[in-house]
Parts: C-alpha cells; structure tokens; sequence
C-alpha cells in the first residue's frame, strides 16, 4: 500500500477507533491518540515523493517546505496530546476531531494541487470549530461562530484565487500555475495572489483579520489552544509563503516599482506584518485576563513572521521561517503552562492569582523559559530568530517599521513581566493555598518543548540549513553563511553557542549571589508594615491594571479598533436582514400576488432592455 | 432494458390502491409509498448506466411516434433529476412507517405517492403539454398536503400556496397556448426545433410565462411567499419532499424549457440576476430566525437561488456544478427536516431553538446526522455539499462571471453564521427544560431513513467520481440542444426531408 | 374588417379581459371567495384563448359523425389538439377551485374571517 494512502488509513482509522472506544476509559482515548501519532508521524518521516490519487484526482508530494511545517505539527501535536493526559474530561468528541485536524493539515501540507488543498484547509477549519465548541456554553459558542464565519471569509478568498488562477492558467496543480502564472496580466496576478494572502491571513491571525483570535483563544479548551495558536497557525503562514513566494513565481518579473529594493508588494506586506505586531503588542499590554494575553502576544509575533516575508531578503526570509519554528514552540509551552495554572486554580484572570512560585515551581521555571524564548534573549531559540528578522530589516533599509518592530519588541518585555509576575510572583492568594504543581504528563511537556528551544537557541545551524534548503528549492535568497552555532550576515555575525553560555554563566552568577550571599529573612506573607496600622493582613498584590499609567498616555491609540467596523457590519447586516424579513415576508398573500404581477413587468423591461 | 414508463405507472398504480389495501387493514397503508418508492429507486439504478452514455431515449407511449404522441424523454438530465426524486422519497416513504398520518390516512398515503409520481413525471416528460398536467398533479398533491392537518396555520399556508401556484400554472398554461398557436406542436423536441421560426416577441412572452409559472414551485424570488409558510405548517415528511422532489421538480421544468425550447442565451442569463436576489434574500432572511423550521426553509430559498444561479451562467461548467448542488441539497435538505422531525418528537412538537437547546449533550447519535446535514450545506468536507459547492462555485468562475460567484460567496458568510450559531446552540451547555426524559416512541425507522441520507452525503463526500459522471453527462446532455432534437424527432425530421 | 379578423379579435379580445378582469379580482379584492373567483376568471380567460387558437374560420367540430368529415378531417374541422388541451385544463381548474373553497371553508372555521389581510398567522 502507498504510504500517503497509509497515512490516510491511520489517521482516519484512528479518529474512528479513538471515538468509538474512548467511551471505555479515561486514559484510552489519548492513548490511542498518541498512539495514531506516533504512527502518523513515522511513516511521515518515510514518505516518498510524489503521489496521486485517481478519483478524485488529487495530487500530494512532500519537499523541504511541507516536512519542516509537517514535523512541527506532528510533533508539537503529540506533545498536546500527551499533556492531554491530564485532562480526561475532554469527550472522545475531541479526540476525534483532535486527530482529523492533524490529518488534515498534513495532508494541506502535502498538498500539490487546488482541489486537494483546499479540500484539506475546509477540513482543518471547521474541526477546529468543532474544537473550540468542545463542551459547550454561550460565550464558547459565540467565539466559535465567530471563528467559524472569518474561517469562511478566508476560505472564499481562497476558493475565489484559486478559481482565478485555476482559469487563466489552465491548470489545477500547483506546478501548472507557477509555469502559467507569468502569461496572467499582471493586474490578475496581483489580484489572485493578494486574495490568496488575505484568506490566508484569517487563519494566521495577520490584521485586520485578526478579530476571532482573542475570542477563540480564550473560550477554547486550554490546552486545545495552545495547538491552535502554536501549530495552526503556522498552516497560514505556510499558505502565505506558498502563495507570495511560490505560486507568484518571483514577482520581480512584474513590471513593479521597488522601494528600497523590495518589490512594492512585500513592501505593503511588511508594513502589516509590522503594524499588527506593534498594535496587537499594545493591546496585550491592557489584558486582564491571561489567555487574551498570550492570545495577542501571539497575533502580534505572526506580524513578525509576515514583516520577515515581506522584506523577501535571504535573511528576511530565513528569520520569518526561523520565527515561526520559534513562535511555535515557546506559544505551545506559554500556553501549556497557562493551561496548568488554570487547571489547578481555576481562573486565568491575573488580578485573581499571584504568588504561585511558592506552590508551582516547575511551571514558574519553565514560564521564565518561555518569556526568555519570547522576548528573544540568547540561549532560547528566540534569539537567533528575532535577531535574523531584526538584521533583515535595518539591511534593507526600512525605517519607520523597524522603529514599529523594535517598539513591539518592547512591549513585549512588558506584557511578559507582567504574565510572570501576575501569576507566579508577589502575594498568594487565599483561595490558592492548597494548589498543587502540574500533573507529570504536564511537566513532562514541558521539558520536552524546552528542549528544541534550548538546542536550537545554541546550534542555530540546524535550522539555518533547513530554511537555506528551503529557500534553494524554490529558487528564492538564501542565507549560507553559517555554521552548526554561527549565524553571519552581511551586517556581522554571531555565535549562538558563545553567547549563550555567556548568558547562561551570568545568569548562573546572579543565581549563585542569591542563594549564598545577602541577609534574608523569611517573614510572613501578611507581616505587613502599614505605617502604624496593623491590625488586619492585607492583600498588598498589584495584579490588577497593571500598566494603568500607559493606557492613560497611550488612549488615541486604543481608540483605533478594527472591531467596531465589524460590528457595524454587523449590525447594518442584521437591520437589512430584519427589513427583508418583515418587508418582503409579510404573510400576506395578496402581496406575494402583487410581487408575481410585478415581477412580470420587470421581466419585460428586463428582457425589452437586453434585447434591444 | 426496462421501460421507464413504469416509474409513472407503478407508482400510479398504487396510489390509487391505497384504499383498497386500508380496507384490508389499516396499518397496510403506510407500506405502500415505501413499495412503490422501493421499486422505483431500484428502477432508476437499473436506468443509471444510460445516465452515463450521454444519450437521450425516447419511450413511446401508446405507439404513435412523437412529435404527434406523447413520449418520455429519458436522457441524462432528467434522469439526473429523477434519481434526485426518487432517493429523497424512498427516504421519506420509510420515515413514514413510523409517522402518525394526519386523518384521513388514506388519503394521506395516496396524496404522497401523487406528489412524487407528479415530480418524477414532470422530470421525465418530452411534452409540454404533459410537462403541465405533470406539474398540476404536483401542485394540486402538495396543496392538499400542505393543509392536510387541518389546524388553522395549516390551511393558511395551503391557501397561500394554492393561490400562487395555480395563478403560475395558468401562466404557464398561457405560455403553451402561444407556443402551439404559433408552432402547431406540443413535443419539446418539435418545439426547440421550430422555435427560430416563431415571431421573438411571442417568444419572450412564452419565456416571460414560463419563468413565472415554474419559478413558483423552483422557489424564485419573488414568487416564494409561500415557501416559509408551508414548510412550517405542513408535516414533516412533506416537507422533506417539497423541498427535496417537488423544487427540484420546478426547477428541472425552468432549465429544460429555458435551455432546450427557447434557447436564447439573453434570456437565460435572467437567471444569474434573480438567482443570486433570491439566494440574498433567503440568506438574510434566515439569519434573524429563532424556528428552526422557518429556517431551514429560508435556507432553501437560499440554496435554490444559487442552483438557479449556476443555470443562469449557462455553460457547461457551471450547469455542471448547478446539478450537482440540486442533488446535494435535495438530499441534505431532506436530511435536515427528517431529523428536525424527530427532535420535534422529544420536545413535544416545537421546533424553536431555545426549545432544543442541548439536544447534542442527550442525543449525541441524532446531532451528530444533523451536524452531518449542516456542514454538508455549508460546503464542508468530507461531504457531499463540498464538491458540489466547489464545482458551483468554480464552474461559475470559469464560465466567465466572477462577480455572481464573489456575491454567492458573500451570501453563504451569512449562511455559515446563523448555521454555526444553530450548532452551537444544540451542542449548548445548557439544555432546555422541554427536552423530555423518555422517547416518545420506538425512534429506530427514522433513524434508518435519516442515516440512509446521511450515508449517501459521506459516501458521495468521500468517492464523488460516479457523482461527478452523471453530473458531467447531465450538463452536457441540457446544453447539447441538437442531440436532444435528434435522439426524439430525428427521425420524423428525417422522413419529412432532411434536417 | 372581414368576419374573420373580427372574430379573432372578438375571441382573443374576450379572453384578455376576462384574464385582466380576474386579475384585477385577485390583486383588489379581500375576500378569499372573491379571490377564488377572480381566480377562475383568469383560468377561464386562458381557456379561452387556447380553444381559440385552435378555431378556423368556417370550419366545423372536430367530431366524426359525417362522411365529408371522415375523408377529409384536417380541411373540414377546426384544430381538435386545444379542445383536448382544454378539456383538461377545465377539469384542472374545477379541481383546484374545490380545493380552494375547501381550504377557505376551514380557515373561516379556524380564523373566522375570509378578510385574507387579516389572515397572517405565519409571517417573517
């Protein structure tokens, strides 16, 4: 048997057989889950070439690009299914469309042609909405819709490129439309190829298509979401790359005007990517809630990504792949810890935790390891992969965006801190007394996410020579001059492993200092000093309106919400809808003959008009 | 080969004989829709292989040739059409075993079969003038059926019903008045043959009667009136036929008349205009409905408008798409309602959503048909109504109107709202009070009927090539004008000298 | 205007208006007995103009009852096919008249009106 037409069998067969014998025990489901990935994943690593399937015909192949985001996705996908070990509440329901999605989306991957993929992408898309629904409830059931309508506008985006391209080329798969692509005119081609990038930019959360991710973020199962935000994410990152750098077939050959030597195109695609990241970066700055948090940390880290791809260097190209690899891994692990936390509280408002060091050290530790990881700090993968984006932008030239880049960097630091302090630092709560340390299978995860992104923060080279593979493939800038630990580029180079160490030896000193030297005195959480008034314990814990002081300066800023369009589309939507209904509709049966006789006339204009 | 004359005759037949096996015994009764659905559905896939051969048959009836008698035209079209029919009835005519017939019961079981006799023969015609007695026996059957409950909404949307459909019959009527006044024949294949010689106004009015008397059973805007009130008053089952047999029906009736008779590309690209008015108005229309059964019927305006819209494009590509969405719809719509009918059974007959809220967390097998049936309308995979809105869509595109297709899109976001919100509100935490405890009764026979549909949807979802045949050989066999002429009056044309 | 064209126009003439007239009944009128009139009206008018379409000046009914007609029937008797069309569309038309009042009869009973603005239980 072929091995893609394996890969289908097991993943179908799993979801069936996890659905149908998860009834039996709390354990089983995740078990057979684990189990169907494991498999999926091993014959992933040995499928061959190319492979197609007669009826219908769909074309599938795998090549450097799908087996980076495949890999990503397998494997970030077992790590959640394993942490789902903790959580045996989630209803076989789940699993069934945990392990559809997964196959879904690396057969998207695998794709080669329209019909295919876009068969696998509406797949992936409504078992995500299956997901997010999970158990219920109306706040969980207004995100979904939302999701679900947005995965709708992209996909008719996507659907309606396709068709275009599908028409003037000739052709279905992939390989005719990259040799046909250069005879469409070029206003067609720029057309189809932004309407492929926009419907994209629903699923990777690039703005204005952004307005689903807090909602959906936040009412779906806790550590659903940080597959969606780590994996699922990434498929519109592959979507955009596919369309922008491979379907277009190098837009230098369009006859358009350069701005600081990158085609207009990737100039405008770089200003979104920078100002999603810098506005979606202020947003999280005012969350309450710590999953909206992370939920706009994560839009605003996939503007990084489309910042890197719009610059269109070799190193611009090279940090955007490096960043999504990055994204992926430390988003999984902040969410997953958020997930712990949330599990062993019960909320994820930040005014309502603090003080969880004393009780959740692992989760404490590996939060920091997350927050280095995100806000770029050697020895954390982060590093090199925001050091690359940020070399891209200031060789290229640009400006004003890299001021927006830098800017966002630096909020990140501040929503971060704040993530950490809120929820592990400062004053334990009253209620959180008795809370324990994450279940084994959570922990677990953890060291195995913080693996990658220590190895590859100190051996970037690794994933150098993937992306430069990548980048040969298919005839795009590559970045080569690195080695297993050093990165160079024409602005300087350097050496990942050195400078982590370097790092990880201050750190270590810091360390060393607070443990040995300094007086300290344990006191008592509520031995407080309050000027001469000390009759009760107070909660001195500042979680609350955290940078209150910013939202005042920065209040134009805030105004600025994409939302409200929405919404008034919304509404001016429902208000048409209630006149059709009330107007047209009215029970009246005289009326409706009043319509036909009307419509007669009309039809004789009509036809009176055409013919003559 | 088998003659398909007896997909009219047997059924017929039947009907008739419903009182007679009552008098017998009263349960009897309800076994005969399913007999005679049961038999033709067997005939139709033994029909099926010629389906695919692209030819039209004439069947002679009463052995005087056509264009002076009366013939069948069987190609692959209408065959298309009548497989639509005759699955959605077969499905029903079982829902029906376990179902309480309105008094008189007889009566009832005869109406039924009428109905779908009068459908499959509007689908298989090769005479108009039998197109409209075939449309009347319709009509007339989904009148009564319509009313046949006898509660006050009931006969208000029957006479709703009655009042536009028979003022469109008789419309239609006038249009083959004008066309044997100035042509001298009633045989559609005569017709399409001689209509280049009929004076173009005479034309125009035909095809202005035409849209009109038809686009009332096809659901056009703004001949639909009626659609939301019977769809809500009528029983169950009926409705799973009106929508899935007796629109399919009329829509059939405006394709052939358009495309083979008049033929006038101008004309026909009418149908983009009001196709995509009608689909934009059921759509929105939906949105704001809490009746799960206003709804759904609203949401087959919307569905039928984008069929009609797909047939107004006229080229091969999007009838293609066109037909293949009639058959997705037909079967999911009758998916939809059939499992609507039974959730109506556990909250005491209401069909409001507040009411069925939560049904998914108690009856997880019957949700999930139904989940089964919304995707399969939103155009999810790996269903049926994934190819077909595919091949809508993209047909439309290639066939040279991208803006319809931009604007259809534009209607299913509205689709896919109130639709997400409905699942959501079934697989709600919360569950409504109304929701009884026990079954109300023995539930096995829908659940067979409603999973023979829903099998149809995953097994053409997952291996739509056979699909994807018969649509191809039914696209081409209605925009193949000369063929269908030759395959019924080749000869006569022959003998009268020359084509 | 020889007899012949006067009656053409006579006949269509007739079979318009009392298609209007019914049209007019139908769109003007409230009471669903006078809608089923109007009704009739117009199936009436359009009967009519089909049976007239079939009629040749100076022929005879198609009814083989004399040797001249038997020999010769397509010069001697008017066009047969719309008195068959029209047959059949009357008798259509008595039966969706019947169940027209029929419908009526119950929803006088169910509603107490026969105004048909007043009758919109189901609406929106």
């Amino acid at each position: 048997m072929n091995p893609y037409e394996l890969l289908a069998a097991v993943f179908g067969l799993g979801a069936i057989l996890t659905y149908l014998l998860g009834h039996f025990d709390r354990h089983l489901k995740t078990w057979l889950t684990l189990i169907t990935l494991a498999l999926a994943t091993y014959i992933f690593l040995h499928l061959p070439n190319e492979y197609s399937l007669e009826s219908p015909s769909l074309l599938f192949g795998i090549d450097k690009l799908s087996w980076l985001f495949g890999i990503l996705t397998l494997g970030l996908g077992t790590i959640v299914a394993f942490a789902l070990l903790a959580y045996p509440e989630l209803s076989p329901n789940f699993y069934f469309m945990f392990i559809l999605n997964i196959g879904a989306s690396i057969f998207l991957l695998l794709s080669r042609d329209l019909v295919a993929f876009f068969l696998m992408w509406e797949l992936m898309s409504w078992t995500i909405f299956a997901m997010i629904l999970g158990d219920g409830g109306a706040e969980r059931g207004r995100a979904a819709t939302k999701y679900l309508v947005w995965s709708a506008i992209g996909a008719a985006f996507i659907l309606f490129a396709f068709a275009i391209l599908a028409k003037s080329t000739n052709s279905f798969e992939w390989s005719g439309i990259v040799a046909g692509i250069s005879q469409m005119p070029s206003g067609w081609r720029v057309a189809a190829i932004a309407l492929l990038i926009a419907g994209f930019a629903v699923k990777a959360a690039i703005m204005p298509m952004h307005t689903w991710v807090p909602d959906a973020y936040a009412e779906s199962p806790h550590p659903f979401t940080a597959f969606l935000s780590g994996v699922l994410s990434k498929l519109g990152i592959y979507g955009i790359f596919l369309a922008f750098f491979v379907l277009s077939a190098r837009f230098e050959l369009v006859n358009m005007p350069k701005i600081f030597g990158t085609h207009i195109f990737g100039y405008i695609l770089a200003w979104i990517g920078a100002l999603t990241a810098f506005g979606a970066s202020l947003i999280a700055i005012k969350q309450e809630h710590a999953k909206r948090l992370l939920a706009w940390s994560s839009i605003s880290q996939l503007g990084y990504i489309l910042f890197g791809f719009g610059i269109g260097s070799a190193i611009g190209i090279a940090g955007a792949l490096f960043h999504a690899v990055s994204h992926a891994l430390f988003k999984t692990l902040l969410f997953l810890i958020l997930a712990g936390v949330i599990k062993r509280t019960g909320t994820d408002r930040m005014a309502e935790l603090g003080g969880l060091i004393k009780k959740m050290p692992l989760s404490f530790i590996f939060a920091v390891v997350g927050g280095l990881a995100l806000a770029g700090i050697p020895m954390t993968i982060g590093f090199p992969s925001k050091w690359l984006i940020y070399e891209a932008a200031i060789h290229q030239g640009f400006i004003f965006t890299t001021v927006l880049i830098f800017a966002a960097s630096t909020a990140v630091f501040l929503y971060y801190y704040r993530f950490v302090f809120s929820i592990f630092l400062g004053e334990l709560h009253a209620n959180h007394q008795d809370v324990k340390e994450v279940p084994f299978p959570i922990w677990f995860s953890y060291i195995l996410i913080s693996i990658p992104i220590f190895w590859l923060g100190l051996f970037p080279g690794k994933a150098m020579q993937i992306f430069a593979e990548i980048a040969e493939q298919f005839d795009l800038p590559a970045v080569t001059n690195f080695t297993a630990t050093t990165i160079t580029t024409p602005l300087g180079s350097f050496n990942a492993l050195i400078v982590g160490l370097v790092f990880f030896a201050s750190f270590a000193f810091g360390l060393l200092l607070y443990f040995i030297g300094g007086r300290t005195r344990k006191v008592h959480q509520y031995d407080t000093f309050l000027a001469g008034e000390a009759d009760e314990p107070v909660k001195l814990h500042y979680g609350q309106r955290f940078f209150y002081f910013l939202e005042r300066e920065l209040k134009p800023l805030y105004r600025i919400s994409v939302e409200k369009i929405y919404q008034f589309v919304a509404e001016f939507t429902r208000f048409v809808a209630d006149q059709v209904r009330k107007g047209f509709f009215c029970g009246n049966a005289q009326a409706y003959l009043y319509y036909m006789t009307i419509f007669i006339v009309i039809l004789v204009f009509a036809i009176w008009r055409i013919k003559l | 080969m088998v003659s398909p004359i007896l997909l009219i005759a047997v059924p017929l037949i039947l009907a008739f004989s419903v009182p007679l096996w009552g008098l017998i015994h009263k349960k009897l009764e309800k076994f005969v829709p399913l007999i005679a659905f049961g038999f033709n559905t067997y005939l139709i896939f033994r029909l099926l292989p010629f389906a695919l051969t692209e030819r039209t048959i004439s069947v002679v009836i009463a052995n005087i040739k056509p264009p002076f008698g009366i013939n069948l035209a069987v190609g692959p079209f209408g065959l298309f059409f009548a497989l639509i029919i005759q699955l959605v009835a077969l499905a029903t005519a079982f829902y029906l075993l376990s179902y309480d017939p309105p008094e008189p019961s007889d009566k009832f079981y005869m109406l039924f079969i009428l109905l779908v006799l009068g459908s499959t023969g509007m689908v298989l015609t090769g005479d108009i003038f039998n197109l409209f007695v075939f449309l009347e026996i319709t009509s007339i059957s989904a009148y009564a059926l319509t009313a046949i409950t006898k509660t006050g909404p009931a006969a208000e949307a029957g006479f709703k019903y009655l009042l536009l459909g028979s003022l469109g019959s008789t419309l239609v009527l006038l249009g083959i008045a004008l066309i044997y006044g100035s042509l001298g024949t009633l045989n559609m294949a005569h017709i399409a043959h001689r209509i280049s010689g009929m004076d173009s106004r005479l034309v125009v009015a035909a095809a202005i009667l035409f849209i009109v008397g038809f686009g009332v059973e096809a659901e056009m805007l703004p001949l639909n009136g009626w659609v939301p009130d019977a769809y809500q008053a009528a029983p169950i089952p009926v409705v799973a036929l009106l929508s899935g047999a007796v629109a399919k029906a009329g829509l059939y009736a405006l394709a052939r008349v358009l495309y083979t008779l008049i033929g006038m590309p101008n004309i026909i690209m009418l149908l983009l205009t009001f196709g995509i008015l009608t689909m934009f108005a059921g759509e929105l229309a939906a949105l704001r409905q809490n009746d799960i059964r206003r709804l759904l019927a609203y949401s087959s305006i919307g569905q039928m408008g984008m069929i009609m819209l797909a047939f107004g494009a006229f080229g091969v590509n999007s009838v293609f798409g066109g037909v293949l969405q009639a058959f997705t719809h037909g079967i999911t719509k009758a998916l939809l309602f059939l499992v609507l009918g039974v959730m109506a059974l556990h909250t005491g007959g209401a069909t409001d959503m507040e009411s069925l809220r939560g049904f998914g967390r108690k009856f997880p097998y019957w949700s999930m048909l139904f989940a089964v049936g919304v995707l399969s309308t939103l155009g999810l995979p790996p269903f049926a109504g994934f190819w077909s809105k595919l091949a809508l869509i993209i047909g439309v595109i290639i066939d040279g109107h991208p803006t319809y297709a931009a604007l259809a899109l534009i209607a299913t976001f509205i689709e896919v709202f109130y639709f997400a919100r409905l699942l959501s509100v079934i697989y709600s935490s919360k569950l409504s009070p109304k929701l009884v405890e026990r079954s109300i009764r023995n539930t096995t026979i829908p659940l067979l009927s409603a999973t023979f549909l829903a099998a149809i949807i995953i097994a053409v979802g997952l291996y739509p090539n056979v699909f994807f045949d018969l649509g191809d050989s039914a696209s081409r066999a209605l925009l193949n004008r000369a063929h269908y002429i030759f395959s019924i009056i080749g000869h006569y044309l022959q003998s009268m000298g020359g084509v | 205007m020889n007899p012949e064209a006067l009656g053409k126009v006579i006949f269509y003439g007739s079979s318009i208006a009392l298609f209007l007239i019914g049209l007019y009944i139908i769109l003007v009128k409230r009471n669903l007995i006078k809608l089923i009139l109007g009704l009739t009206f117009i199936e009436s008018g359009v009967n009519l103009f089909l049976v007239s379409i079939g009629y040749v000046w100076g022929r005879t009914a198609p009814i083989l009852n004399k040797p001249e007609l038997m020999e010769t029937p397509s010069k001697l008797a008017v066009d047969p096919v719309p008195q068959a069309l029209v047959l059949t569309a009357i008798v259509i038309g008595v039966a969706v008249t019947a169940m027209a009042l029929a419908i009526a009869m119950l929803i006088y009973d169910k509603y107490g009106t026969l105004n048909i603005s007043k009758i919109k239980e189901l609406k929106w």
